[in-house]
């Protein structure tokens, strides 16, 4: 049964190649939440820095889960879920995901600008593990959701961003996770789209165990979620039943 | 606040769990090492043929001037220098895109959790692909050189084995080092066409007496030695064949090591 755990994670970057003299710029870095956004910045003594992006967060996401997931910008919400996808790993603290993961973070990463919107449907399958046949399965579906039509066999990078948008979010819909994460997903799009996208927002929650949102759009992800969760500063300031 | 940096996780089951999920997703990576060979030879007429064209010439001009240096007969010269440009091009190709992969794929990392060692293997099947091209005008040689025995063509296969194996640590090694440390691909690439004198490749070391003598201390040597030297004399260079088994054990360890210690940090260095 597909579930997220969280106790107490937290996630500290280091900062690479940034300015050395940064402590005397900021020497009340280590005045805990001063910033307007983002998390701590910590400076210690040797000269190296971090920021702590992530702060001691603790959640139980189960079966049937809608999550929307706010803040203001710099609050964490993409951050967490990357942690939760896998691509961070977190610095401290316990995670424990069970079930298969679909994605949609940033309309520039994650997608062959040079390969047609047909090739980086096959590539997203392999990359979620499936076999070319289970892919042909889903191919129409996604075609025809994304309304691409011809512009399919097109390069990405003829696209506009609405349309790899379009095509992102019907392949991270399509391939039939236990567990689905969206970064804003609700931003780009016009508005016939936007219909679409909401309908199968709700859709996916008969499929899809659990669906995780992030956004800052307030009143369109607490009409959608089940389960509001508030961010700042990296920590969690509020979780809502709905 | 607690900063646990100065910390690392130490977790070998992962790494190693990493170079097997990687291998499992073999359709990806070779669908992506294939996108990598069709983007870099985009609108171009004769397309992937230019690598056979383009070791074609490069040989026959190093065969011309290079033979008048040696006191070797020119038959088994050209052969000795196609097989060593050869071996020697793939391991250079390896190395020096082996430092670039995790910094190459800064969106995917980013973006999907993927074993890291997906990174490595498209990369090594893009460089073997180009290789198998670049065999083309070398086994034509051979071929004319007419010393093909059996026994050549099993360590050929045992040897490629090992070039590969080495490819993956090797590649896996720089590519997470030269990531947190960007002067280190620089370094390595110029060691690399430092190192393209140093080898035996384009001189006989018999020709150079006692200086000659030194190429056995350079590990290039004998990845060379162990596929050219069967094929040149039907001989099996078991020295070689140590010294390679010796740097894959050591490497796989270190590169093991590595990734165990610094794999969740990689995304942090990109």
């Amino acid at each position: 049964m597909p579930s997220i755990v969280a106790k107490n994670v937290s996630l500290i970057f280091p900062i690479l190649g940034s300015d050395k003299k940064l402590a005397n710029k900021i020497p009340d870095a280590s005045n805990y939440k001063r910033n307007r956004v983002g998390g701590n910045i910590n400076i210690m003594e040797n000269g190296k820095q971090f920021v702590t992006a992530i702060d001691d967060v603790s959640f139980n996401f189960n079966d049937g889960d809608r999550v929307g997931l706010y803040g203001h910008n710099g609050a964490g919400k993409s951050t967490l879920l990357r942690i939760l996808s896998g691509v961070y790993n977190p610095t401290s603290g316990e995670l424990n995901v069970q079930g298969k993961i679909t994605s949609m973070f940033n309309l520039n990463l994650g997608i062959n600008r040079e390969a047609s919107g047909l090739e980086n449907i096959y590539f997203k399958g392999l990359i979620y593990g499936f076999k070319k046949e289970k892919i042909d399965l889903v191919l129409q579906g996604i075609i025809e959701f994304s309304e691409l039509d011809d512009y399919i066999y097109l390069p990405v990078k003829t696209y506009s961003s609405g349309m790899i948008m379009r095509l992102m979010f019907a392949i991270a819909t399509s391939f039939e996770p236990d567990i689905m994460l969206l970064d804003e997903w609700i931003t780009a799009g016009d508005l016939a789209f936007r219909k679409k996208v909401d309908d199968r927002m709700s859709q996916m929650v008969e499929t899809t165990k659990i669906v995780v949102v992030a956004s800052h759009e307030k009143d369109r992800l607490r009409d959608w979620a089940n389960k509001f969760i508030t961010m700042k500063s990296g920590c969690i300031v509020n979780i809502e039943k709905l | 606040m607690k900063i646990l940096l100065g910390t690392f996780d130490f977790r070998p089951r992962t790494a190693l769990n990493d170079l097997f999920l990687g291998l499992k997703k073999w359709r990806l990576c070779i669908n992506w090492a294939k996108h990598d060979l069709i983007i870099r030879y985009k609108r171009s007429w004769i397309g992937i043929g230019w690598v056979i064209l383009a070791f074609s010439s490069f040989l026959i001009a190093k065969i011309l001037i290079f033979s008048f240096l040696t006191e070797e007969p020119l038959v088994y010269f050209s052969v000795y220098l196609a097989l060593g440009f050869l071996i020697f091009r793939f391991i250079q190709s390896i190395i020096v895109d082996g430092c670039n992969i995790f910094v190459m794929a800064e969106g995917w990392i980013k973006s999907e959790s993927m074993p890291f060692s997906i990174y490595a293997y498209r990369m090594i099947l893009r460089n073997f692909t180009v290789f198998i091209y670049s065999c083309f005008p070398v086994f034509l040689m051979c071929i004319y050189y007419n010393n093909l025995e059996i026994i050549s063509f099993l360590s050929l296969g045992a040897a490629l084995f090992f070039l590969l194996v080495n490819a993956t640590w090797v590649s896996l090694f720089l590519g997470i080092i030269c990531t947190r440390y960007r002067d280190a691909m620089h370094l390595v690439s110029t060691f690399m066409s430092i190192m393209y004198f140093l080898t035996p490749v384009l001189w006989v070391p018999s020709d150079l007496g006692k200086i000659g003598d030194i190429a056995i201390y350079n590990p290039f040597t004998h990845f060379i030695a162990i596929i050219r030297e069967p094929i040149l004399t039907g001989q099996i260079p078991f020295v070689s064949w140590g010294v390679v088994l010796i740097i894959t054990l050591v490497g796989l360890l270190v590169s093991l090591l590595s990734l165990s210690l610094f794999r969740s940090r990689i995304v942090f260095w990109i």
